[in-house]
């Protein structure tokens, strides 16, 4: 659906209107934020690549097509940047130096929930992070991921499972 | 782990996202007592999903600073692009071929540029504006607005020689339908030819006509033409010197200058922005836009409406202003029918039932407005015949169940919805002077009865300007206790000579009057005449200025309300109570569907009014809602509700702020939030009123 607003804004950018570009980000940079911070699984990265996002966005404006779809398409934006991160990271992995530059960049208080986290898949990741960070329903979220609402309830739920059996490792309370 | 527990631990999983379906709670319930596993598991996953709700929440504390510094950044790229075009301006000025070769081509466009300018060097400022807004013979605008993220379309077109107006408005609205709240959209239009004014709307396909007098045509032409001008440029005739100039900017092949001017609205606490863009080679407005910041919500700058065309002296469409009802449209009333309007006064609806009219003002030099003035009430509220019965000139008026008992007026700003000022001023001196009502005669024509009355001020108020605004005050007379307010529209009246009054008054009286001879008494020297013993009965104004001032209470400059001094103190139990009783209300009126009454109760909260619309059609559990604390001090009170559930898998409590005046209790301020984030809002609030009563429903077990 087109967003008149996206779209005013979107010309006026176009126009070399600097301070309408400000809107869109005011506008989504939320939602980039969190499709970056569940497809990457940490808030630095996250902040990064939002960033970067939003820098591309200003630069390549004018290659939007249809100025009323500015948010799906600085989504897709964002879903590409990450792809290509992800796809850096697991290069760099390989390199035993690299975690413990990971580890010592924890930075939140709950170490253990953020480490969680960032071992799920990412297709759990994503939708879980829709779900507490933008606290999106579910049915956003499947219109959002382009999946259906019971597959988007499934992740959910499998999201939990995984992060109990995650925090619970050790622990021989739970079977 | 039984068998059955895998099954059972996905429907605890769905109970916490509150997915899980109501016929499986029972099940789920039965299971968690005989299982100690998966007690244990819910317990566990409760606790997580608190720990996952407090996490993201946190990450989500810093938004704000995120999104800053993305802004930062964004600056040092956009300065990098600027850098750049300097930096090849320097290799080309380095070398002295690409040096004379630039100047040459500078100096080329220079002379290409004043030729295509006929060889003069036209220069553009906002202060041209006025004039170019006056001179146009037509003004054509292309609007929209933005409020709550909907988008309504408006369009202007304004003819100064013939006095045509068209106004097209357009906007998503919500109706209750078979299955909730449905949107739809709304479009309404009005014409005016000069003595016609056709409504028009076309959802419900329904066209209805009022008149103008003569004179009061001429009064809207006046008007039209200022207003339309005020829109193309806010604040374009007294606040011109507010803009200063902010930069250029280029909107297609046109360079414009673009000016800003910016103030605060203190009642509603929102920073209002105002953009236009101006060529300075042409003097075309190419774009206005207002931006508004509702600094209680901390969204920062919002696009709120936009003019993107603005077109002097374009021509309308053929027909634009023929007042003809579209084919098919039912007619509420024609163009015989239509009642007589005025056109400096919009028909007033208050109380519930009636409508004020006024076919007719004059202001007279000496500061006394006379007014004719009707009112139709539905058949349970039609005034007695006795209420128009022995009145006599120059004394008290009548009654009937809506009176324009006075007037008012202000000077050094007012807030919006009293309409004679438009900006708030902060540094002006705010005063009020009143202007008392009495008699003059009743004319009838047609099965109307009209008043005509002079409202006089206590000093005498000559002005230079054409016209004059005041505040008509309208009282009820009805049984309805709800109908003790007195509301206040704007009335803007021609200032006559001598004259001309004879004139305007002879040549309104057959439209008002079946009996066409104006009376002796209606000489503008008894008028002046009865002014003068109106300002020397004493008692007059005393009684008048008593009777105004709770109105005068709520214009008060400080946008907070006038707490000690509006109404006594009521024990803080009986005002956790009645807050209760208001919210309770609101609630049942959102859970029953009854969606004016709901946005009624947050007429005070403009955008949460739209946000409930929203969800009343997605709220099935609203009924059900209690009201876990209240915190009370004076005439300030907060509500906390227990959670509930906005939409799937989303839960809420509901933190409302409610204020006291003239011992009635109405929401200010309505917030969802997440039964972890209401600390927050109860900690703003007692930020304000550290001394706040508590009561909790538990205490109260």
């Amino acid at each position: 659906m087109n967003d008149a607003v996206d779209d005013n804004a979107v010309q006026a950018c176009r126009q070399g209107d600097k301070a309408a570009y400000a809107t869109l980000v005011e506008r989504h940079y939320r939602h980039v934020f969190a499709l970056c911070l569940g497809m990457m699984g940490s808030v630095h990265d996250a902040e990064d690549l939002a960033q970067e996002v939003m820098l591309r966005g200003f630069t390549n404006i004018r290659k939007l097509s249809d100025a009323g779809r500015f948010e799906p398409w600085i989504l897709k934006v964002a879903r590409n940047l990450c792809l290509d991160a992800l796809r850096r990271r697991k290069r760099l992995k390989a390199r035993a130096a690299e975690r413990a530059v990971e580890q010592a960049r924890e930075p939140h208080g709950n170490h253990d929930l953020e480490r969680a986290i960032r071992r799920l898949p990412m297709e759990l990741r994503v939708p879980l992070a829709m779900y507490y960070f933008e606290q999106k329903n579910a049915e956003t979220i499947a219109t959002m991921l382009n999946i259906s609402h019971s597959l988007v309830c499934q992740r959910l739920r499998t999201a939990r499972h995984e992060l109990h059996a995650l925090l619970t490792e050790g622990d021989h309370d739970e079977p | 782990m039984n068998p059955d527990c895998r099954s059972i631990r996905d429907r605890i999983s769905n109970a916490i996202s509150d997915t899980l379906p109501e016929a499986d709670e029972r099940a789920l319930r039965e299971h968690l007592d005989g299982c100690a596993d998966c007690r244990r598991y819910a317990q566990s996953l409760a606790q997580e999903h608190a720990s996952l709700t407090e996490h993201f929440a946190q990450i989500d504390a810093e938004m704000a600073a995120r999104r800053s510094h993305v802004l930062r950044a964004l600056d040092d790229v956009w300065q990098s692009q600027q850098r750049n075009v300097f930096a090849i301006a320097r290799r080309i000025l380095s070398n002295p071929v690409t040096r004379i070769a630039a100047a040459i081509l500078i100096v080329a466009t220079v002379l290409a540029l004043w030729q295509m300018e006929g060889g003069t060097t036209a220069a553009y400022a906002l202060s041209d504006v006025p004039k170019l807004l006056k001179q146009a013979r037509t003004i054509h605008l292309r609007r929209r607005h933005f409020p709550n993220g909907q988008v309504v379309h408006l369009e202007d077109w304004w003819d100064s020689e013939s006095g045509g107006a068209y106004h097209y408005w357009e906007w998503p609205e919500y109706k209750q339908g078979p299955n909730g709240l449905q949107s739809m959209k709304a479009s309404f239009e009005t014409v005016k030819n000069g003595r016609f004014i056709m409504e028009v709307d076309h959802q419900n396909k329904t066209v209805r006509f009022e008149r103008l007098l003569p004179v009061e045509q001429k009064l809207q032409k006046h008007l039209m033409a200022k207003d339309v001008a005020s829109i193309a440029v806010p604040g374009v005739f007294q606040y011109l010197d507010r803009y200063t100039k902010i930069g250029t900017e280029r909107i297609e092949a046109e360079r414009y200058d673009v000016w800003r001017q910016e103030y605060r609205d203190v009642e509603a606490d929102i920073g209002i922005r105002f953009d236009v863009w101006l060529s300075r080679r042409t003097g075309e407005i190419g774009r206005t836009r207002r931006w508004e910041n509702w600094h209680k919500y901390g969204h920062g700058w919002q696009l709120a409406s936009e003019t993107d065309k603005i077109e002097l002296d374009a021509e309308p469409p053929a027909g634009l202003f023929a007042t003809e009802p579209p084919v098919g449209y039912t007619m509420e009333n024609t163009k015989d029918t239509a009642d007589i309007t005025g056109a400096g006064f919009r028909t007033c609806r208050y109380p519930e039932g009636c409508e004020m009219r006024v076919p007719f003002s004059l202001a007279l030099e000496e500061g006394s407005v006379l007014i004719c003035w009707n009112v139709v009430c539905t058949p349970s509220l039609a005034p007695a015949e006795a209420v128009y019965d022995n009145l006599t000139f120059g004394g008290p008026l009548p009654q009937p169940p809506a009176a324009l008992c006075g007037l008012m007026s202000i000077s050094g700003g007012n807030r919006g919805r009293y309409g004679s000022v438009a900006f708030w001023d902060e540094n002006a001196a705010f005063t009020i002077t009143h202007y008392v009502g009495r008699y003059l005669m009743q004319t009838r024509k047609a099965d109307r009865v009209y008043v005509w009355a002079l409202y006089t001020p206590q000093e005498m108020l000559s002005s230079e300007e054409p016209t004059k605004e005041t505040i008509a005050v309208i009282e009820p007379h009805v049984t309805d206790p709800n109908a003790t307010r007195i509301v206040t529209p704007p009335l803007t009246s021609w200032v006559v000579t001598r004259a001309r009054f004879a004139e305007y008054l002879t040549e309104a009286m057959p439209e008002l009057s079946e009996d066409l001879t104006l009376p002796d008494f209606m000489a503008y020297n008894s008028l002046l005449q009865l002014a003068g013993q109106v300002r020397n009965t004493p008692g007059l104004y005393e009684d008048f200025r008593a009777r105004m001032r709770p109105v005068e209470e709520g214009m008060s400059s400080d946008p907070r309300p006038a707490e000690a001094s509006t109404a006594e103190s009521i024990p803080p139990e009986m005002a956790s109570g009645q807050v209760k009783e208001v919210v309770h209300g609101l609630f049942a009126a959102m859970h029953e569907g009854r969606t004016g009454d709901a946005m009624e109760m947050l007429k005070n909260d403009r955008r949460m009014a739209s946000r409930v619309a929203g969800v009343m059609s997605r709220s099935t559990r609203l009924g059900n809602i209690r009201i876990e604390d209240t915190y009370v001090q004076d005439n300030a009170a907060l509500a906390v509700t227990s959670t509930f559930k906005i939409a799937e898998g989303q839960s809420r409590c509901a933190v409302i702020s409610l204020r006291r005046d003239r011992g009635t209790w109405s929401i200010q301020h309505f917030t969802w939030t997440t039964a972890e984030n209401h600390d927050q809002e109860i900690g703003r609030f007692l930020r304000d009123f550290p001394k706040a009563t508590h009561f909790s429903e538990e205490q109260e077990r």
